[in-house]
């Protein structure tokens, strides 16, 4: 068995735990606890240790989804699920008061992993609040996000997570 | 002693042709014909310039008796009027043939020698040379009139197919209201643009023997196809009953096939003028300063809003029926098309991200064709992926933004490299041309790997699995 898996990371509520249960093919084993600390203002159960989902590609293949948790005290967690992985899907949530904050928080604790590998970015809960838009975002971070696929995305919805995880793995694409 | 020349009525002939017989009557036949205008002893008549075949057949019918020499490209002289002695010679022809008909007809010149040393002379390469420009001065005369004829054949059913198209969009809006008529008003529209696409077809039969006229021609089918498309388009538009699910389905039906680049006709056939369709006119306004005043277009009943920022438009329209008006061109003088200030709250509609506006009508203006002034040997870059979950999708709009955020890529490389249908690498590019997020770059050195991908086995198989799931159609 031949196996794979992307990581799938962002600040706590961006929506990573409803993305790995929209993609995988099983039934996802979260480590989810009754938030104890600053989280629990922004909901009632938060990851811990990770999230986890299946992609059964062919009978001996196989790529695992793994969703991080999002404070950074759990930091350590990021560079152990992050070993060894095709790419990372960074989710950010637009009702947070400074995503473009996050992005460059998460990018750069990600920094040596994706210079190995890829990202792409998911702007969540537009729904809930529409700016900045995915314009003000290039605007704000130039650069540092301008050969990044940059989409909005609702965690909930498969097609527009697989259009992200596509870009992915094209930006994967050999020259 | 010598006798009166023969005289010669020409109608028909070309000021360059009437010159060229003058000067081979005078110089090599010895003198022995004239052309005058009255009182002719024969006629000679060139039945293609049919401006003047009023004149022939006036002529002819007070003549009828009069030896004459009807020339033509129509192998079966069907526009020759009824003569009693008459000869036929079809083009091209050579001068020394209306000499051999001149003297059958009306007796050998006197000068029987100097005859047979003309027409030696007559035969030399220099005299072919003349006729064969002759020739092409006639075929061009020919061409340039049946071209002009098809032409305006094709304006006409292209006319009317944008007619019967905004016909559609009047039905689809009134049966909307009456829900189940909607059936039998659409099949009446179908009807009526196949009727349109059969007369286009049509009137483009005569055009076919000369060069200009096949491209002509060519104009008139490709309107025909667009009837054609448009028409089966609408018919998978209108049956659609969720249309919020058009996002990331249909519309985009377009199978055009592959063409060969290198052949400049070819490339021609693939042009069109994206400013005489919707998609053309909300850029225009898109894109200019109107201060803070809300902008407004009317075309028929169709109503667009632009918001003060130019970042929103409300249209009154579905999406169905936008891409129905978005796939034909527009015509001023029927349009109706107004640029006025209207308030907000005129229209209730859906409101439409201008870039998701600019996108979807470009694409379907286009219909995988390519704007006028697109070169498609530049490299294209990308400024930055599009927003493509908020776009709507098309095969291989990924594999090519990945593409060219990394590496600009012409447009004929590009479909090499990526090994996928030249159609959508040509939408993709319009599309992101109307958004503003692909331009060419300068370096027009080569990529290295200008050589087809290899597909990723593993990569392949993760989407084929994930949009296998999704039950999406896309080509991977």
């Amino acid at each position: 068995m031949k196996n794979y898996k992307i990581i799938i990371s962002g600040p706590v509520g961006a929506g990573k735990s409803t993305a790995v249960r929209a993609l995988s093919d099983i039934d996802v084993v979260d480590t989810d606890e009754i938030a104890s600390d600053e989280t629990k203002i922004m909901k009632a159960n938060t990851t811990v240790a990770m999230d986890y989902g299946v992609l059964n590609i062919s009978d001996n293949e196989r790529v695992h989804l793994y969703g991080t948790p999002g404070q950074e005290r759990f930091d350590f967690m990021w560079d152990i699920l992050s070993q060894g992985g095709l790419g990372l899907v960074l989710l950010v949530s637009n009702a947070y008061p400074d995503p473009f904050d996050d992005i460059r928080s998460f990018l750069q604790a990600f920094g040596e992993f994706i210079g190995k590998t890829s990202v792409v970015i998911g702007i969540t809960k537009t729904d809930e609040k529409a700016s900045p838009s995915i314009d003000d975002y290039h605007t704000e971070l130039g650069d540092l996000i301008r050969q990044i696929p940059v989409f909005e995305v609702d965690a909930r919805d498969r097609v527009d997570l697989v259009m992200l995880v596509e870009a992915l793995l094209l930006s994967l694409e050999p020259e | 002693m010598m006798r009166e020349p023969a005289k010669i009525k020409v109608i028909s002939l070309s000021g360059w042709r009437e010159e060229k017989l003058k000067s081979f009557f005078q110089l090599e036949c010895d003198g022995a014909y004239e052309i005058i205008s009255e009182q002719a002893d024969l006629l000679i008549a060139d039945l293609d310039n049919f401006q003047d075949h009023a004149q022939l057949t006036a002529f002819t019918d007070k003549h009828p008796d009069l030896p004459t020499i009807l020339v033509s490209f129509d192998t079966e002289f069907t526009r020759a009027p009824q003569l009693s002695n008459v000869s036929l010679l079809k083009k091209p022809y050579q001068l020394n043939e209306i000499k051999k008909l001149l003297a059958s007809m009306l007796g050998a010149p006197e000068n029987q020698e100097a005859v047979t040393a003309t027409m030696a002379l007559a035969e030399s390469a220099g005299t072919r040379a003349a006729d064969v420009a002759a020739l092409a001065e006639a075929a061009a005369d020919l061409a340039a009139i049946e071209s002009t004829e098809a032409r305006a054949a094709a304006e006409e059913a292209e006319a009317a197919v944008a007619s019967v198209v905004r016909e559609s969009v009047e039905v689809a809006a009134a049966a909307s209201i009456e829900g189940s008529n909607v059936a039998k008003e659409t099949a009446d529209v179908v009807i009526a643009a196949k009727i349109a696409a059969a007369a286009t077809a049509a009137a483009s039969v005569e055009a076919d023997e000369a060069e200009a006229a096949v491209a002509a021609s060519e104009i008139a089918s490709e309107s025909a196809a667009a009837a054609a498309e448009v028409t089966e388009s609408r018919i998978e538009v209108f049956s659609e009953t969720v249309e919020s699910s058009l996002k990331y389905k249909s519309p985009y039906p377009y199978k055009r096939a592959d063409v060969d680049l290198s052949d400049p006709k070819e490339v021609e056939k693939l042009r069109y003028d994206s400013s005489k369709f919707l998609y053309g006119y909300l850029a225009k306004i898109a894109i200019q300063d109107d201060g803070e005043e809300l902008v407004g277009l009317t075309i028929d009943k169709a109503v667009f809003i632009f918001s003060s920022d130019k970042k929103t438009v409300k249209i009154n329209l579905s999406d169905s029926k936008l891409y129905a008006l978005s796939s034909v061109p527009i015509y001023d003088e029927s349009a109706n098309i107004s640029s006025r200030l209207v308030p907000w709250g005129t229209i209730v509609g859906k409101e439409y991200p201008i870039k998701e506006l600019l996108w979807d009508t470009a694409i379907w203006a286009a219909r995988c064709r390519l704007e006028l002034a697109t070169d498609l040997n530049k490299p294209v870059a990308l400024a930055r992926w599009p927003n493509m979950t908020r776009l709507r999708n098309f095969p291989h709009a990924a594999q090519v933004a990945a593409l060219w955020v990394k590496q600009p890529t012409s447009l004929i490389d590009t479909a090499s490299v990526l090994d996928i249908p030249q159609r959508d690498v040509f939408s993709f590019y319009v599309a992101t041309q109307a958004i503003g997020e692909s331009y060419y770059v300068a370096d027009t050195t080569k990529p290295a790997s200008v050589t087809k991908r290899k597909k990723s086995g593993l990569f392949s198989r993760i989407l084929e699995h994930l949009k296998g799931t999704d039950e999406t159609d896309e080509e991977l």
